[in-house]
């Protein structure tokens, strides 16, 4: 008996349908414009997301990374004005390997735990970056790099290409290189990493730097699509990611969890809060709804376990009843 | 007499594998009722069920001729059980008096107000009737191994249950204290109790019981008069049928040292240990509970630290830092807690079985690795040892406990190791695993391989070492060659009374 | 007996600590030594500290609860909302039925739904605070009509300012709770051991919905020393309310893994946090360096619990 195993492909049908029913009645949803908008959008927060599903199978979290992005965003925007566009990517790229790497040490070799280790980036880091410029905005004019945010290569956002190929390359490298299969080994059993001689410390250290980068790489697109980097963005960008990781299926005990669907779950996240802007939904109903949906997401093992329990029940019912 | 306690159909399934099966018998009130099995036979989670830890798949619990739907621990408490298990459930932040009547704090008190001198001089009472040397406000975590037995042991009785369940409460003990707890049973049998008493120990159970059941696998063997048993009949019910002296299994142990360990200390955890282990030979390590064997290995194979001492590899002095170094040079580790320090349980067969070995397996632009060689490993390990599963991607959680044992083994199997550090290489495993895995430690032994086993079974220990060495108390009270071998033997060592 | 000497030794070393602060403080500005600013300090503390003991107890049992901030904000609406419609004793009865009300539910959420209580109260964090918004319609409900509320945050009895005065009464029933009853030992029972303290027969989720109500409740006080402060019912007040509450308890000596408390450590400790962001307001330091500054201890608190924690498990594997 083949048992379908509906956590797997949820997602993905839950996006087909929704993207289908608003095809049918919406017509500004349709259009290349909106469902461009909908992709790039989707990046932004997708990319940090897929750094956040490595984090979340280990069975860690990472709060920091909305202040992480901010703060990220300033030290380039700033580089920039003086510096020009390489080097300030690379220098907000080392913003985020240096979070990370801080993040990663408190919590691998100190061993604190992620949450409350991140809770303390999250306000350390979101004051930093008020402090960088006092508190003021950086406008960024370069337009080379306006255009990593808004172009497009044909036809295909180019925030969403750089999210498919992270994609891709995460992907690999969780699924098939040594280091991943760790990764997903520490979200299975420490204990047992400790004893196959698994250094724990260091990949868990390494997931919160990797964490940093792609927090990095969100950081780009969101300054480029902005046009500047102002202290106070992504307030809830921690709560949008880890929405997407576990809507995309990831078990909130670690160990397993799938690249592809987070990318999916990305995709349906925004979707659903364009779909709520078509139709003027209040923003603080907005922030409501993601709140159910996150819930509903983290519920979904117990609703799962909750009904196989009925179903066999059931079963074994029939069975005696026969 | 009549049927006190009436355990009907009881059926309990782990991951869709039967740990009790339909298993029925009866229990007098006020007898001594011994419950005997091999390791992962069920007697465990037949106690887990009475005492409503686990719920019962199937079947009912009658006693005193009603039927008890035992849902929790409170519904347990509510039928007059109390269960000293196995493992300690002690809170180790609370003190001896607060564990001791954590569950039945007098509640007579204006808003539930503890007296603290009341609670404490409660509980010195009961401790100096069990004649237990502990100040009852000391903290639990700063008792001994063998002390927190005991106050678990006052912790059961201070709930004046009419049926007291006792998990295997001599593992950690010593002969004194398990003379104690003997007078102990006694006393409570002469108060009308009814005792269900579980252990590996022959000689206590015979001392002690009216009425012996076996369980075997899961499943309901006899139940008879203790004096109508023989100990060799109790043995064979258990094990299905005689043990087995491997006597002609040629031994292959040689000259060579293979790991040569010399006055290892760790302060209060082990003292001056000292071994040698030859290449082809099967090396027991046998003591009581908390005796310090599985420290002493955990530290040289790089797990936690030592204080002083050496270790020599084959004649180099080696000291691990980390469990990675000491698999490098050859060494590796069967945990004997599978479940939380084996397995990856949601991770494949296959993945589990490549875990340490991918490290080394030659990757695809040096850093992919491919499929095909990885299911080539599984492969070659299911060949090799028989392992049974129904897809490479199948997750190891669903496989029964001698496939996943074989699967950690192949892990090991899959480098190129020399030592072989097994903990109870068979626990939990149903009979025919077990002696697939015997035959492997043999052919282990033919190719060199130095093994060291720790096997709390006895009859085990004897059968497969061809050299044992005894523990107490965190040092090595004696070496048996396996022409010395006798049951008493090693017991007398392990209580510290080496000849 | 050791373990309760180490204990009071490190209480001595962080009010060592707040001593040393606030004399480094004064010699910078010597208006930090006025009766005036002494009794905003205490104020300020009493925002934090009561909240603070709640906290304690959920730290205890091993879980702890992010959604206090948004607690206060709804509490604060809904205080005003209902004071300025029916009277003051009504909103503070709505005002604490609806903190055992979220209490109860994140308790059910981690319990029943079997969700970590970081992620369950992730989520009731942002819902609550979407609740406050929707209900205080985007702007601030003004309490000027109703005056007794005023006296929450600024009235005296015999010269002591009120909250001071309510932060006394909360810590006596906590530290009476705490080790004086069972319901405090079941809970330092749950945080230590749940396992083993289920098979004893305690109802360990219970304990850990009854933490999760006692850290909302106590969050009332704070909401209504906040509310009174401002006389607005404020939707958006709280914002870092959970990391200042938790810097605390850290701080204080509670360990993180549960089990065991402080609520002595945790009085001083906010002491200290509000020592600290007076001394740096009164010095005219912007406030995100003062919100850094809290990041920054608490981090180094983390630290220092983790290098505790790690000396401990080495020792327990001495002694076991």
């Amino acid at each position: 008996m083949k048992k379908i195993n509906l956590g797997r492909h949820a997602v993905i049908l839950i996006l087909i349908v929704l993207w289908g029913i608003m095809f049918a009645l919406n017509e500004s949803f349709r259009t290349g414009a909106n469902l461009g908008s909908i992709l790039r959008e989707a990046s932004s927060t997708g990319i940090a997301a897929l750094g956040m599903t490595f984090i979340i199978i280990m069975g860690d979290f990472d709060l920091s990374i909305g202040s992480m992005l901010a703060f990220a965003g300033m030290i380039m925007a700033g580089c920039m004005e003086n510096m020009g566009i390489v080097p300030a990517l690379i220098m907000g790229a080392a913003a985020g390997l240096v979070c990370g790497l801080i993040n990663g040490i408190i919590i691998a070799y100190f061993r604190v735990p992620a949450f409350i280790t991140t809770l303390g980036t999250y306000y350390s880091l979101r004051a930093l970056a008020y402090i960088f410029n006092d508190a003021n905005t950086i406008i960024c004019t370069d337009t080379a790099f306006l255009k990593i945010g808004t172009g497009s290569i044909a036809g295909i956002p180019i925030p969403f290409l750089i999210f498919l190929v992270l994609a891709a390359v995460l992907a690999v490298i969780l699924n098939r290189t040594t280091y991943g299969r760790h990764v997903r080994a520490m979200g299975n059993s420490e204990k047992a990493c400790r004893i196959s001689g698994i250094d724990t410390k260091k990949v868990k250290c390494a997931a919160f730097v990797l964490m940093g980068l792609c927090t990095a790489v969100s950081s780009v697109i969101v300054t480029a699509r902005q046009a500047c980097a102002s202290p106070d963005v992504a307030a809830n960008f921690h709560f949008d990611a880890i929405t997407m990781v576990v809507l995309g299926g990831t078990k909130m005990t670690g160990g397993e969890g799938s690249i592809f669907n987070t990318v999916i779950a990305a995709v349906l996240y925004a979707s659903v809060s364009n779909c709520l802007n078509l139709y003027h939904v209040d923003a603080q109903w907005q922030r409501v709804c993601m709140g159910l949906i996150l819930l509903a997401a983290f519920s979904f093992d117990f609703i799962q376990k909750h009904f196989a329990g009925l179903r066999e029940r059931s079963q074994k019912k029939t069975i005696q009843s026969i | 007499m009549g049927n006190y306690i009436q355990i009907r159909d009881i059926s309990k399934k782990f991951y869709g594998v039967y740990a009790l099966k339909n298993v029925s018998f009866d229990i007098a009130r006020g007898s001594v009722h011994a419950v005997m099995g091999e390791n992962g036979a069920g007697k465990s989670t037949l106690m887990k069920i009475l005492g409503g830890v686990y719920q019962a798949d199937g079947g009912s619990i009658i006693i005193d001729g009603k039927e008890r739907n035992i849902r929790s621990v409170q519904d347990s408490a509510g039928c007059g059980i109390s269960v000293i298990y196995q493992e300690f459930n002690l809170v180790p932040e609370l003190t001896v008096a607060e564990n001791i009547f954590i569950s039945d704090v007098p509640k007579k008190t204006f808003l539930g107000i503890v007296e603290k001198k009341k609670r404490s001089d409660n509980a010195r009472k009961i401790l100096d009737m069990l004649e237990i040397h502990v100040d009852p406000d000391e903290f639990v975590k700063n008792l001994s191994v063998s002390e927190k037995q005991m106050v678990e042991i006052a912790k059961a009785l201070s709930l004046n249950a009419e049926i007291i369940i006792m998990d295997e409460p001599t593992a950690a003990l010593n002969e004194e204290e398990v003379r104690r707890l003997e007078e102990i049973v006694g006393m409570l049998k002469k108060e009308g109790k009814t005792i269900i008493y579980i252990s590996h120990r022959l000689k206590e159970v015979f001392d002690m019981a009216d009425t012996v059941t076996v369980l075997r696998n899961g499943e309901y063997v006899d139940t008879r008069p203790a004096a109508e048993l023989t100990e060799a009949e109790v043995i064979r019910l258990m094990v299905g049928h005689d043990v087995v002296q491997d006597t002609d299994r040629p031994v292959y142990a040689s000259e060579d040292v293979l790991l040569k360990v010399e006055d290892l200390t760790l302060k209060n955890v082990f003292e001056s240990v000292s071994f040698e282990l030859h290449k082809g030979e099967i090396l027991g390590m046998a003591g009581l509970m908390g005796c310090g064997r599985e420290e002493v290995l955990s530290a040289i194979y790089g797990l936690f630290g030592y204080d002083s001492g050496k270790v020599f590899l084959e004649g180099k002095e080696v000291r691990f830092k980390n469990s990675g170094e000491a698999i490098e040079q050859g060494i590796c580790f069967l945990t004997d807690d599978r479940k939380d320090a084996g397995i990856f349980p949601r991770m494949s067969v296959e993945e589990n079985i490549t875990i340490m070995s991918i490290r080394h397996m030659k990757k695809k632009w040096g850093f992919y690795i491919s499929p095909s060689q990885e299911a080539g490993q599984l492969k070659k390990m299911t060949e090799f040892m028989n392992i049974k599963y129904a897809r490479p991607e199948q997750k190891i959680s669903y496989l029964s406990g001698g496939n996943q044992q074989k699967v950690l083994l192949g892990r090991d199997l899959l480098l190129d190791n020399k030592i072989f550090i097994m903990l109870e290489p068979t626990r939990g495993i149903d009979v025919g695993a077990r002696e697939e895995i015997y035959s492997l430690l043999y052919q282990l032994a033919r190719d060199g391989m130095g093994i060291i086993a720790v096997f709390s079974d006895m009859n085990e220990l004897i059968r497969v070492c061809d050299r044992a060495v005894v523990f107490c108390d965190g040092r090595i009270t004696g070496s048996l060659t396996k022409e010395e071998f006798n049951k008493e033997k090693i017991l007398t060592y392990a209580a510290g009374k080496g000849a | 007996m050791k373990q309760k000497l180490s204990r009071q030794s490190e209480n001595i070393s962080l009010a060592g600590v707040v001593v040393v602060l606030f004399i480094v403080f004064t010699i910078l500005q010597p208006n930090m030594m006025t009766v005036f600013n002494i009794k905003n300090i205490l104020v300020q503390v009493s925002l934090t500290a009561i909240a603070a003991a709640g906290m304690t107890f959920a730290y205890t049992a091993g879980v702890f609860d992010m959604s206090i901030g948004s607690v206060l904000a709804l509490i604060s609406v809904v205080v005003a909302k209902v004071a300025t419609t029916a009277g003051v004793f009504p909103a503070i009865l709505a005002a604490f039925a609806i903190a055992a009300a979220v209490g109860i539910l994140n308790g059910l959420i981690v319990t029943k739904l079997g969700i970590q209580a970081f992620a369950a109260t992730l989520v009731s964090m942002i819902l609550i605070r979407g609740i406050a918004v929707l209900m205080a319609d985007g702007a601030d409900v003004p309490l000027y009509s109703v005056n007794a509320i005023k006296f929450i945050s600024s009235g005296t009895i015999l010269g002591i300012p009120f909250p001071i005065i309510l932060t006394a009464l909360v810590y006596a029933v906590s530290y009476f709770l705490y080790y004086k009853t069972e319901f405090g030992m079941k809970i330092r029972s749950v945080g230590s051991n749940a396992d083993a303290s289920r098979i004893s027969g305690i109802r360990t989720q219970r304990m850990i919905t009854a933490a999760f109500i006692l850290t909302a409740v106590t969050a009332v006080f704070s909401s209504l020393i906040k509310t009174a402060q401002v006389m607005f019912g404020k939707a958006t007040i709280g914002e870092d309310f959970a990391l200042d509450v938790m810097t605390t308890v850290i701080l204080g000596g509670t360990v993180i893994t549960g089990g065991k408390g402080n609520l002595t450590g945790t009085l001083i400790a906010s002491v200290l946090i509000a020592v600290i962001k007076n001394g740096l307001n009164i010095n005219n330091v912007n406030s995100y360096y003062q919100q850094l500054a809290i990041g920054v201890i608490l981090i180094f608190a983390l630290i220092f619990n983790g290098i505790k924690t790690m000396r401990n498990t080495r020792q327990i594997r001495r002694e076991g």
